[in-house]
């Protein structure tokens, strides 16, 4: 199988980092790092039914064809909701050829490449390792946010928490209304 | 000519930016902020053309990042895959941009003498070559039903090379392995961030085997960045994650290493099992996906086409890992399976490329093609469901129309 050559070898090397790739590869990678670095990612929409406490959290997975929530990962995006109150979540994935998912996950969860459980019952979508490109309809669930600590708002998909698909869910005692804010 | 790294000689891309890009980037910011406005109509134009060095216009964009594009089918008609048209898969967002000149790789763990590598070192082991395809372990995967979770690869996961380097055998035995040595580590320069490295080992068996090598160089270059410059791993029939890019140490360990891309990705179930079983354990009842199973699809035509009743030349390309393929056959809508023939002969590593004569009557029409490795193993009808989709290798299925 293996043929040897005991020859030395000389190498002749293109240079394909000219000055006009160089500028391609940064403006191209600027594009697609604009969403977490700069900001550029588009908070999501937090609804909050004062009367019946109830959160309604709307969430759009890898914006920029990259791994993340709305543009923000790694904690970049910070929800925050009321200890007691009901939270309704949606994802949608713009990615048709990606599959992501969210579920909210114990903290300690969002270093792991798989192997989630929700935080509290119904914290999750049935297939969340399946999850769901552009072609399906959007995810849903509700859960009932019973005790305040913070949690982690993560992609179920294996591997892709793993690499920072994820963000901040923080439950708070005597919260007025949630919010929704990046760092 | 050396190399000029766009961020400066040795520097790791960290997913940071370096000063020069720095200088770039404060010029470019009113830019991208315009371009954040007119973003649809930029992401399109870009999927049309993605501006990565030394990767052809025209491959398929699966993610931006990290980087994963898929090679279209009319690339894998060649026996070699051309470097700028080979499948990218990286795992994390960013890569290396290594330097031979300041590259090292460390050996350590279970060995009598701790090694640290330089790249002129490496030149003193023996040169080889090998041609094998390289694959990923969720290749096709996009076809399994019900739908298993990752991303969703057509055929285009997979490419055949001519490799270069030195046998990973000759490497690790100047460390003087011990006993206690019953895995090997590959550990990779992926910027990882707070995440955890880029790590997967191999048993000992399969890394002392002669064919499994550290390698240099892809069809008679240096290896692309995104294909590990300055040295990868070559785990010849094993999972493309196997095949670990820019290599910067080695651990010999007593066991599987124990990180998430060995305990929490690419493991499979051992037997067949329900899609709506949740009872497992995936690190403990799973186990590593290593060789790869007996495989083939079409080249050409393309599923979906519409060619002119008659006489129609079938082609595709079939491989099994650390195993020949024996026969590929071919069914029109159901009838005999009829043997097609072997245009190109592959080995045990590389592929084989295959051709049937078919003539085909005015109409719509399913041609599935199966092939049998040396082991007397064919592809089954139904992919092998696995939570995590990997290994999906049924028959291959054209939708053709006559017309």
């Amino acid at each position: 199988m293996v043929s040897t050559d005991t020859h030395e070898r000389r190498h002749t090397r293109k240079c394909f980092w000219s000055r006009a790739s160089q500028a391609a590869f940064v403006a191209f990678l600027l594009l697609g790092t604009a969403t977490t670095v700069l900001g550029a990612g588009t908070v999501p929409p937090v609804g909050y039914d004062g009367a019946t406490h109830t959160v309604s959290l709307s969430l759009t997975a890898a914006q920029a064809d990259a791994y993340n929530f709305n543009g923000y990962a790694g904690g970049a995006l910070v929800v925050k909701v009321p200890t007691g109150s009901t939270v309704q979540v949606t994802m949608r994935n713009v990615a048709a050829d990606v599959s992501h998912s969210v579920l909210v996950a114990p903290w300690d969860q969002r270093t792991k490449g798989s192997g989630f459980t929700p935080a509290f019952p119904g914290a999750a979508p049935a297939d969340f390792e399946t999850g769901i490109t552009s072609h399906d309809p959007p995810l849903h669930f509700t859960f009932s946010a019973r005790s305040a600590g913070t949690y982690a708002l993560l992609c179920g998909v294996p591997g892709h928490a793993l690499i920072g698909m994820w963000d901040e869910l923080d439950v708070v005692d005597g919260l007025s209304a949630p919010s929704a804010t990046t760092k | 000519m050396d190399r000029e790294p766009a961020a400066g000689p040795g520097t790791e891309w960290n997913g940071g930016l370096s000063r020069r890009a720095l200088l770039y980037r404060s010029g470019t910011i009113a830019g991208v902020v315009a371009f954040a406005g007119a973003w649809p109509l930029v992401r399109d134009a870009l999927a049309q053309e993605p501006a990565i060095p030394g990767v052809a216009a025209g491959m398929k964009v699966i993610s931006r990042s990290p980087i994963n594009l898929e090679t279209p089918i009319p690339p894998l008609r060649t026996w070699i895959t051309p470097n700028d048209w080979f499948f990218v898969r990286l795992h994390l967002p960013g890569y290396a941009q290594l330097n031979r000149e300041t590259w090292q790789m460390t050996i350590d763990g279970a060995v009598g003498q701790p090694l640290r590598l330089a790249w002129a070192d490496m030149q003193r082991f023996t040169h080889v070559e090998l041609t094998a395809w390289v694959q990923c372990a969720g290749n096709r995967r996009g076809h399994f039903q019900p739908k298993a979770a990752g991303g969703q690869w057509d055929r285009g996961a997979v490419g055949n090379a001519r490799w270069s380097g030195v046998r990973l055998r000759d490497v690790l035995l100047s460390a003087n392995p011990t006993v206690k040595a019953h895995h090997v580590a590959f550990e990779g320069s992926d910027p990882n961030g707070a995440a955890p490295p880029y790590v997967r080992s191999i048993p000992i068996e399969k890394a002392l085997d002669p064919n499994t090598l550290l390698v240099f160089e892809m069809n008679g270059q240096p290896l692309p960045t995104l294909h590990g410059f300055p040295v990868r791993a070559l785990v010849p029939g094993w999972v493309g994650s196997a095949n670990v890019k820019w290599i910067r140490a080695i651990h010999l360990v007593e066991e599987e290493w124990n990180g998430p891309y060995m305990k929490d990705l690419y493991r499979i179930n051992p037997v067949p099992m329900n899609p709506t079983d949740k009872t497992f354990s995936f690190s403990q009842d799973f186990v590593p996906t290593t060789v790869f199973p007996v495989n083939s699809f079409f080249t050409s035509p393309v599923t979906g086409d519409t060619l002119p009743a008659g006489s129609v030349t079938l082609a595709g390309v079939a491989y099994a890992g650390e195993t020949g393929i024996a026969k590929i056959e071919v069914s029109v809508d159901g009838g005999a399976w009829r043997p097609a023939r072997i245009t190109t002969p592959g080995s045990a590593y590389a592929w084989y490329q295959w051709e049937l004569v078919e003539t085909l009557a005015r109409g719509r029409h399913e041609i599935a093609a199966r092939a049998t490795d040396w082991r007397g193993r064919t592809q089954p009808r139904e992919g092998l469901w696995n939570p995590q989709g990997y290994f999906y290798n049924a028959w291959d299925v054209l939708a053709l129309t006559a017309s």
